[in-house]
């Protein structure tokens, strides 16, 4: 697969989602811990759906009468994309704290 | 639970139902994803909020997806971007005709801006036939014509507008309404009619 450039937004949904990747989450609950609007977070989903890196399936509500959610996690490829740009975030935290260390 | 409707929950429930009807067809997962998690959100602000989101997305997603052969938008959309591109200036060919009626201005000069102001009428014409009675396709004719009638309204506006004493500050908001929008809209029309499938000759 091409690797393109993630943008800030999509980075903050893959690193919410890495916390607990294998644990299946809803919209809502992504959108509080991601701090992104709908209107943000629900095309990168599809986005992250279409290119094989999130899985989507939909889970019955315990209640009668509600609707059934949405629910996504992580598959293998997007598990890896995850680890990489958390890991390259740590990098240039550790190279930005190296810098301001030695100014 | 039983919720009592607000004000504020029912148009949040009108704009998520219309988000499957603005995205296309292979999203309508989509659609119910986002309208299902409605119910599951307790605050009305932030049901609202989600649901102005969700709107929004799904027009984004409807418009990135659009290419030359699919810029037809849903019919409410089409009708509401219509008669913001043609009603100005349709006002102003009325108010032309009345001029010219009355005798208030030159016959010449009233035909000249008259003529300048007809794709206004013209494009709305074009437009309630697409979109009312379903004749999408346009035939050679008048795609050729609201093309030509689009251009001379944005050359004609343009010289006045431009050509004027005055800053732009005092005339950008008519030019948008009699020259820009117009010019927008016969160029939607045209595509959409252009690109129309034809139905096959007997």
């Amino acid at each position: 697969m091409q690797k393109r450039k993630c943008s800030k937004q999509t980075v903050a949904l893959l690193s919410v989602l890495l916390v607990q990747p294998t644990k299946w989450r809803h919209g809502y609950e992504l959108s509080k811990e991601t701090g992104l609007k709908s209107g943000t977070l629900y095309p990168i989903l599809m986005r992250l759906c279409d290119r094989g890196l999130l899985e989507s399936s939909w889970q019955e509500s315990p209640e009668a009468g509600r609707p059934p959610r949405h629910i996504y996690r992580l598959t293998r490829t997007g598990l890896a994309l995850a680890r990489e740009h958390a890991q390259t975030s740590e990098l240039a935290a550790t190279t930005s704290g190296l810098g301001e260390a030695g100014a | 639970m039983i919720r009592r409707e607000t004000m504020a929950r029912t148009i949040a429930a009108w704009l998520v139902r219309q988000t499957s009807k603005a995205l296309p067809a292979h999203r309508s997962e989509w659609a119910d994803a986002m309208r299902g998690e409605l119910e599951y959100i307790s605050s009305d602000y932030a049901a609202l909020q989600w649901a102005l989101g969700a709107f929004l997305a799904s027009c984004l997603e409807r418009m990135r997806v659009m290419d030359a052969e699919s810029l037809r938008l849903p019919r409410w959309l089409l009708s509401l971007e219509m008669l913001l591109c043609f009603v100005p200036l349709t006002f102003f060919a009325a108010v032309l005709v009345a001029v010219l009626v009355n005798g208030v201005m030159p016959a010449g000069t009233a035909l000249l801006n008259l003529s300048a102001a007809a794709v206004g009428p013209i494009g709305l014409v074009v437009a309630f036939r697409m979109i009312v009675l379903g004749r999408i396709a346009l035939g050679r004719g008048t795609i050729v014509s609201l093309g030509l009638l689009a251009a001379w309204t944005l050359v004609a506006f343009s010289s006045l507008s431009i050509g004027g004493n005055g800053p732009i500050g005092e005339w950008w908001r008519e030019y948008v309404l009699i020259a820009l929008l117009p010019a927008v809209g016969s160029v939607h029309l045209i595509c959409i009619g252009a690109y129309a499938p034809r139905p096959a000759l007997s």
